[in-house]
């Protein structure tokens, strides 16, 4: 299914793992889903929570500069040894087509590849079951889980429609207000994030 | 605590005191060195017969600059115009053989960064990494001085730089970092000989390619032109201590290159013809914070002005872009790709070690006196 | 919206689940379905292991997780789509439902309940029927909207014999009944503030006892509003009568006084009275609408004494006041037909006896109050009930307070005599059952209030008469004015809106779950909404009495019909 390679596989651990990556492949969104092959049956799905981009001496003395010349700026991302880093949450995983919202089972090995997830998977991984990787999301605290959130939902939902199920972003609201409904500071948080998916711009087909 | 600093309290107001003094010394020198460097700029015939006379004179042979075609006094400005040009850079870096190591490894690691400048392409980068092989063409592994290795790392910068092959119609500069003079005392020994020959072979073929080899001293400490200015001097002068960088930090203006110097040294004979040496002073700082470099250039380019100019141009544009630490950028780049990390070099022990193993080779292991050395520091709990 | 669950033979809606409650607290229902679906006072079903647990919904209260979520209008910082989503999970309702009933329904597996049905069958396991609460619903069970066939199971069938449609219930139209033979075993009270529609409930009741001839009825019809035709004073639309409607055979109209008419109509007789059907307690009865004195016992006992149990009203009315006569020295003395004269003789004080005798005058005037009345009229009337006709007593003009009370008073007096007669010979095997009767008694606090309740025959027959066949049917605007002893005697109460705290404080005497339906009385609809509570109805239940209309008499000469129509019937419940 997910063929398209962005990266491999860093670091990793049960909750989540970091991949690099070059520049000069276009970067996966921030909060879009990715799959990564823990063996001939079993791959584990995450989302690309941070994107690391380190500055060393020399970006920063350049940075000081006027006018860098595009040679040097293409010099620094794509030749310097400061390959982009990609921290992926991981939300679930399969085994053969079975999904489960539970951690993998294991973490993946150091320079696995990690893929893009394609729609189907997208669809298939965020239809199952009652959105019980949405836990794994919401209780992240390193990085701004609205933000991640609103991210995964405007990319799952845009999927969904696609696949003739509108209806996917409302039941997944449903949840996510059901998970935080006891804590007002955080679902309106969450929900203010979350306001854009529901802007007309986003629902061409009117839908709600 | 390994210095004592109730020992060393009094010696730092001594050494503030004595720096001090040596300040006033060397502004009195100086102002001597340019009274002697406009003298010079006006009658320079007769300046620079009586200096080439001194140096043939002198043993041991000192390190000096002579006049060239070029007065003395003279001073270019940055050419206005910025020529359109290649650039190559290479930088090497090396692992020194050591007893102490679980496994004696030389290794040369040589870089080189080639681009163009307003091209808009990001630069391409070579690497090459070799072990240091011996004379019958075996890896070497048993140790080898740290002079040899350094001049067999400077040998391989200067070869990946010749392998280059230029485009046409596009003038391209290869610059080096440090002095293109490989050492300064002519050495005896086989191996150096081999070495140098294949240097300037490697230094020719760059002119032969039509390249503009140079090398680039980023903190030039020599005296060569306080030397030439003491030999012109009608009477004995003391300029010792005084050097080439203050002088030119006073005359250059932001931009401009001093007139170019024929290089005199123990070994510049050495270097003939087309690879005879000659060298020229260039500001790269500021009014506020002047940074005169020495450039070193080959006699195939030093007497080609429009070389020199595009150099000169080549230059001043790279270290602008490093800011107000003026160094050229593709230098530090080739640096970088070069440097070889201790990781890297742990890395590679590592590998070498693992596949040694795998076929049963024994494996001398580190010295204890390394295996001390290398115990960690004091770590504190939590950490 | 509601979700219909198919389940068993009809629809039910489930509407929440259950989250917390006991017994004494009552349960508490998270509502799944916008709050307007649900109204106080909603017959609620709830269904958990095997049981199901009827109640009524006592009261609604608005929840949130957090108050802010409350508070905050999120449509200002939120798409209306998501601010809705939101509240749909932040903001709540929770019902509060009081607990009256369980039936056991048996297991929901097929084949434990096949077992369980065959146990029945067998007689292994008794069948079971709704009893009082005694245990509470699991966590979480679901709460439905009461399905016609639950109402049909707690309040019967309306083509159930003895079981009369009361009304409907507010939400989904089901009939509930009430049971008429079990009315009738005990007092009942209509009660409701002025204009909340307390006669046409009552025409609405008396016309199924009388319809379905479970007893027969004596209406005290103080404002001649039940016997004949009458318009009605809000709508300005005819109001037929229990005469118009049964007709001269089944309803008889009896007016006060020689000579009385009800509004232009005679009545099918008289009732007037002999001055010797008058006692002492019937005249100490009226003490504060005549202002007696404390002297006044004394003198009646004298009286008594005088001239006898039947003659001494008389004797008493034929006493001149004042009258005196001279004797032959020119001295002024009380002449023998004078009340001082009888006063000297008879040691009674002559300024009492004379107060009393001008306080009387009200009751002597009275043209229903004669010597030789030309016919025994209170045995009339008990003879047309014992037969099993239905009397309405116009009290034509005679509409004071004093005539209600001595009327109503004197003529209970006397059928309860007759009635315990009859209970009696039919408990010695001399006579056949007697048939049960029901006294509608309007404006009853003044009859029954504190101060004269234990005078009158009323409170006997509220506390006792039904052991003599004999039921009141209390219909009051004031219900905190009578005597608690006798409102904690009513079986069945049947209440429109009040607004008097005490007046509902009242009602709710002697019930469980008081607390809860406080509220609710409170805010019953001003018309048509009535509360049935009290021993006679299964459970509290909050009803939208049938409408007194062409209609509601249209299914009452179908259930008369042979070929009843259930269905028919059912559907002319329905307002519209």
């Amino acid at each position: 299914m997910s063929k398209i390679v962005i990266g491999r596989l860093l670091r990793a651990n049960t909750r989540g793992c970091v991949a690099g990556c070059q520049i000069h492949q276009p970067l996966p969104a921030f909060g879009s889903m990715v799959a990564i092959p823990l063996s001939n049956t079993e791959r584990a799905f995450g989302l690309i929570s941070n994107l690391h981009i380190d500055d060393d001496g020399l970006v920063r003395q350049l940075a000081a500069t006027r006018d860098i010349p595009e040679e040097i700026i293409q010099d620094n991302r794509l030749n310097r040894n400061v390959p982009v880093e990609l921290s992926v949450l991981f939300i679930g995983y399969a085994f053969h087509e079975a999904i489960s919202h539970l951690l993998p089972p294991r973490p993946p090995l150091s320079l696995d590849e990690m893929n893009s997830c394609t729609d189907e998977e997208i669809c298939l991984f965020t239809g199952s079951g009652r959105f019980g990787y949405l836990r794994h999301i919401l209780s992240v605290e390193e990085i701004p889980a609205a933000d991640l959130l609103a991210a995964h939902f405007q990319q799952a939902d845009r999927a969904q429609r696609l696949a003739g199920n509108a209806g996917w972003i409302d039941a997944a609201m449903q949840a996510v207000i059901q998970w935080a409904r006891d804590d007002y500071p955080t679902l309106t948080t969450l929900l203010w994030a979350c306001a854009t998916l529901y802007a007309p711009q986003n629902r061409p087909e009117g839908g709600q | 605590m390994p210095i004592n600093y109730l020992h060393l309290q009094p010696q730092i107001e001594k050494y503030v005191a004595d720096a001090q003094m040596r300040q006033e010394e060397l502004r009195d020198k100086l102002a001597a060195a340019l009274d002697l460097y406009h003298a010079c700029g006006e009658d320079p015939e007769e300046k620079t017969a009586r200096i080439r006379g001194h140096l043939l004179n002198q043993s041991p042979r000192p390190r000096s600059g002579i006049p060239s075609w070029e007065r003395v006094d003279w001073r270019k400005d940055a050419p206005a115009e910025q020529m359109a040009c290649h650039l190559l850079a290479s930088d090497g870096s090396q692992i020194v053989p050591s007893a102490h190591e679980e496994i004696s490894l030389g290794l040369i690691n040589t870089s080189r960064i080639s681009f163009t400048p307003q091209s808009g392409m990001p630069p391409q980068i070579e690497i090459e990494s070799r072990f240091i092989e011996g004379e019958d063409g075996r890896i070497e592994m048993g140790e080898l001085s740290e002079d040899l290795v350094s001049l067999q790392r400077d040998l391989a910068e200067i070869r990946i730089l010749a392998d280059w092959r230029p485009q046409e119609g596009l003038a391209t500069i290869a610059l080096g970092d440090g002095p293109l003079e490989l050492f300064h005392q002519p050495r005896r020994e086989a191996a150096f000989e081999r070495i140098f020959q294949a240097y300037r072979d490697a230094m020719q073929q760059t002119i032969d390619k039509g390249m503009i080899p140079a090398g680039y001293t980023d903190k030039p400490r020599a005296g060569l032109v306080i030397k030439m200015l003491t030999l012109s001097a009608e009477s004995k002068i003391d300029l010792s201590g005084l050097e080439d960088a203050t002088l030119f930090n006073t005359l250059l203006q932001p931009g401009q290159r001093s007139a170019i110097f024929e290089l005199f040294s123990p070994a510049s004979d050495a270097y003939s013809g087309n690879t005879k040496l000659y060298f020229f002073y260039l500001q790269v700082g500021n009014e506020s914070h002047p940074w005169s470099v020495r450039v070193e250039i080959p006699a195939g380019v030093a007497h080609d002005a429009e070389k020199v100019d595009l150099l000169h141009c080549a230059l001043l544009d790279q270290c602008q872009l490093m800011g107000n630490r003026p160094y050229p950028y593709i230098l530090h780049r080739a640096h970088e790709e070069a440097v070889i990390h201790l990781d890297e070099k742990q890395d590679l022990i590592g590998l070498l070690t693992a596949t040694l193993q795998r076929e049963g080779i024994p494996i001398p292991g580190r010295s204890y006196k390394q295996s001390a050395k290398d115990l960690k520091t004091r770590t504190r709990m939590g950490r | 919206m509601a979700i219909p669950i198919e389940a068993g033979e009809s629809k039910k809606i489930e509407i929440g689940y259950v989250i917390s409650g006991g017994l004494k607290e009552n349960l508490h229902v998270r509502l799944t379905i916008p709050t307007q679906e649900v109204q106080e006072g909603s017959f609620i079903v709830i269904q958990s292991g095997g049981w199901k647990f009827y109640g009524i919904a006592t009261d609604l209260q608005l929840g949130s997780n957090d108050p802010r979520f409350a508070e905050q209008d999120s449509t200002h910082f939120l798409p209306e789509r998501l601010a809705s989503l939101m509240r749909s999970q932040t903001l709540y309702s929770t019902m509060v439902v009081l607990p009256t009933l369980m039936l056991e329904v048996g297991p929901s597996q097929a084949e434990a309940y096949s077992a369980w049905i065959e146990k029945i069958g067998s007689g292994e396991k008794e069948e079971p029927w709704p009893m009082p609460v005694k245990t509470l619903p699991n966590h979480q069970a679901p709460a439905y909207l009461a399905a016609g066939e639950d109402i049909a199971t707690i309040f019967g069938k309306p083509e159930q014999d003895g079981n009369f449609p009361i009304g409907n219930t507010r939400e989904q139209e089901h009939a509930v009944c009430i049971n008429l033979d079990k009315f009738i075993q005990r007092s009942s009270g209509i009660f409701g503030a002025t204009g909340t529609g307390k006669s046409f409930l009552t025409r609405i009741l008396l016309a199924g006892l009388i319809d379905r001839d479970k007893a027969s009825v004596l209406v005290y019809d103080m404002h001649n509003e039940y016997g004949l035709d009458d318009t009605a004073s809000d709508t300005g639309v005819n109001v037929i009568g229990l005469r118009t409607a049964f007709g001269r055979n089944k309803v008889q109209i009896v007016g006060l006084g020689a000579e009385s008419d009800i509004r232009g109509s005679a009545p099918d007789f008289n009732l007037v009275f002999s001055t010797s059907d008058i006692l002492p307690a019937d005249i100490e009865l009226l003490a504060r609408e005549l202002n007696l004195r404390e002297t006044t016992s004394t003198t009646l006992d004298a009286l008594v004494q005088s001239f006898g149990h039947s003659n001494w009203l008389q004797a008493f009315m034929d006493m001149k006041q004042g009258a005196m006569i001279e004797d032959m020295d020119g001295k002024k003395t009380p002449a023998p037909n004078s009340v001082a004269y009888w006063a000297m003789q008879s040691g009674v004080n002559t300024m009492a006896a004379e107060a009393l005798h001008s306080k009387l005058q009200r009751l002597f005037n009275r043209k229903y109050i004669v010597q030789n009345p030309p016919s025994n009229s209170i045995g009339d009337i008990i003879e047309a009930l014992k037969k099993g006709k239905h009397v309405v007593l116009s009290f034509g003009k005679y509409e004071t307070d004093l005539d209600y009370l001595l009327v109503s008073n004197l003529l209970t007096r006397r059928i309860r005599e007759a009635w315990e007669e009859m209970t009696n010979r039919f408990r010695s095997g001399k006579e056949a059952e007697p048939r049960p009767l029901v006294i509608a008694v309007e404006e009853a606090h003044k009859l029954l209030n504190r101060e004269i309740a234990s005078q009158t025959t009323f409170s006997t027959i509220a506390r006792e008469m039904r052991k003599y066949y004999v039921t009141l049917l209390v219909i009051d605007q004031r219900p905190s004015q009578i005597y608690d002893e006798v409102m904690s005697q009513l079986g069945t109460r049947i209440c429109g809106w009040l607004g008097d705290e005490d007046d509902i404080r009242a009602v709710l005497s002697g019930l469980a779950g008081r607390e809860a339906l406080r509220g609710m009385l409170a805010r019953l609809q001003p018309k048509e909404e009535v509360l049935l509570l009290g021993w006679g109805v299964p459970m509290p239940i909050l009803v939208r009495s049938r409408r007194y209309d062409g209609d509601f008499w249209k299914s009452i000469k179908k259930s008369r019909r042979q070929d009843f129509d259930r269905d028919a019937a059912i559907r002319n419940l329905s307002p519209d």
